[in-house]
């Protein structure tokens, strides 16, 4: 791809959803865009880019977005953060929330919604001891294609088992045909999916407990970043939770946040209140 | 001199590596398996049946096993079977490694003794992934 083509690319994903396509991540470009070119009736990748020097139909630049826009994710990736949600971020609400059973969790940039069930199999294998306690997960990412996906919940054979140990399988999903497997309805039924831009005003989403919004800032530049996520801690509750990448590092963009001991990528508000010692 | 000091080197690092036995009757699917987990740091042998794997096992217990269902002489299933009896049978992670994907040859998988499941083609993602999940990695 010619570096006036990926710059064109580049600047039309950054305006569409403030995403920033590194020039290392180019090689991604023909992969990705070729179905595009191949569904809109473009005989090559070349002749769709021209059309982008016009003025593009909508739809083929939500297409292109999309195509983009979409990054790989694996069940249970890292283990370490479902341990941490099962074994800390979730017994914290078990013993604090005596009047409130209500706990919201949202996965931001949930992609085909891996990150989403995976949170919905860690409180179905804990049921017993939030009994009584209500769960919503809201799962949201900006490309419908990769949303319809995960709201069908099926995945081949690869995908089932990245990350996904055989005995939550067998738990948790049903055979579909030979190489595609489904979620359980019970299970299925706990996450709801919607298209949600994190560049939009938040004051119309609800308060959530805990928020699962892994690898998806570094993708923005600084400044958004610290956008994003100061909206973000807006609709943490005072002793709310969030999940960044283990490997972010968020000092530059936020001075709202503090680590938490011996959970990497764990995060609670500086000026929350807590029924534990923040250090 | 020069070759002792590397047959040192390589005696070391053969006693620090985790050893992995692969055994499936297809040399194609050895190959391929031997290249990923070697990549990971194991130090692979390669097996063709069920009985050899069996009796190697006697040698030497393996820290973990990627076993084919299917073989001639003896099938994945009576090999893990005569292996968690075996004294240190235990001891080995295995991994059963087949086209069987329905939920009947899984169960009866686990039920043998297996540790995790892995449905067949299969690629460096997906073994990593479940070397992590049984504590190989």
């Amino acid at each position: 791809m010619k570096i006036s083509d990926f710059e064109r690319y580049s600047s039309l994903l950054k305006d569409q959803c403030g995403l920033i396509l590194s020039p290392e991540k180019s090689y991604l470009l023909d992969s990705r865009l070729l179905p595009v070119a191949k569904k809109w009736g473009y005989p090559t990748l070349p002749a769709m880019t021209m059309t982008l020097y016009g003025v593009p139909e909508p739809d083929l630049v939500r297409d292109i977005v999309e195509a983009m826009a979409n990054t790989d994710s694996a069940f249970f990736s890292p283990i370490a953060d479902f341990n941490t949600l099962s074994e800390f971020v979730l017994p914290y609400y078990d013993k604090g929330r005596k009047k409130n059973k209500q706990l919201n969790i949202w996965s931001a940039g949930c992609a085909a919604g891996q990150e989403a069930y995976s949170i919905a199999m860690t409180i179905e294998a804990r049921a017993e001891k939030m009994r009584g306690c209500r769960i919503g997960i809201d799962a949201t990412d900006i490309s419908t294609t990769i949303l319809d996906k995960a709201q069908s919940g099926t995945y081949n054979q690869y995908e089932i088992q990245n990350g996904l140990p055989v005995e939550m399988l067998l738990q948790y999903f049903d055979p579909v045909d030979k190489k595609t497997w489904a979620i359980k309805p019970k299970t299925k039924k706990m996450v709801r999916f919607d298209y949600f831009n994190l560049l939009r005003d938040m004051d119309e989403l609800p308060e959530y407990d805990i928020i699962f919004c892994r690898n998806v800032l570094p993708l923005f530049e600084k400044e958004t970043q610290a956008e994003v996520l100061h909206r973000m801690l807006e609709l943490l509750p005072e002793d709310g939770f969030i999940f960044l990448g283990a490997n972010e590092n968020i000092k530059a963009i936020t001075d709202e946040l503090i680590a938490v001991d011996d959970h990497p990528g764990l995060y609670i508000l500086k000026d929350g209140n807590y029924k534990f010692s923040k250090k | 001199m020069v070759e002792k000091t590397l047959f040192r080197a390589n005696e070391r690092i053969s006693i620090l590596m985790k050893t992995c036995m692969i055994v499936d009757d297809s040399r194609v699917v050895r190959k391929v398996a031997a290249r990923i987990i070697s990549d990971m740091g194991f130090d692979c042998t390669e097996v063709e049946d069920g009985q050899r794997a069996f009796d190697a096992c006697t040698e030497s217990m393996p820290d973990a096993i990627l076993l084919d269902w299917n073989m001639p002489v003896m099938s994945g299933i009576e090999f893990l079977e005569k292996l968690r009896m075996l004294e240190g049978g235990d001891k080995p992670k295995v991994l059963l490694c087949t086209t069987e994907n329905d939920t009947g040859h899984i169960k009866r998988a686990m039920n043998a003794g297996a540790d995790e499941y892995v449905m067949k083609p299969f690629n460096s993602d997906i073994i990593e992934s479940k070397f992590k999940q049984i504590g190989l990695l």
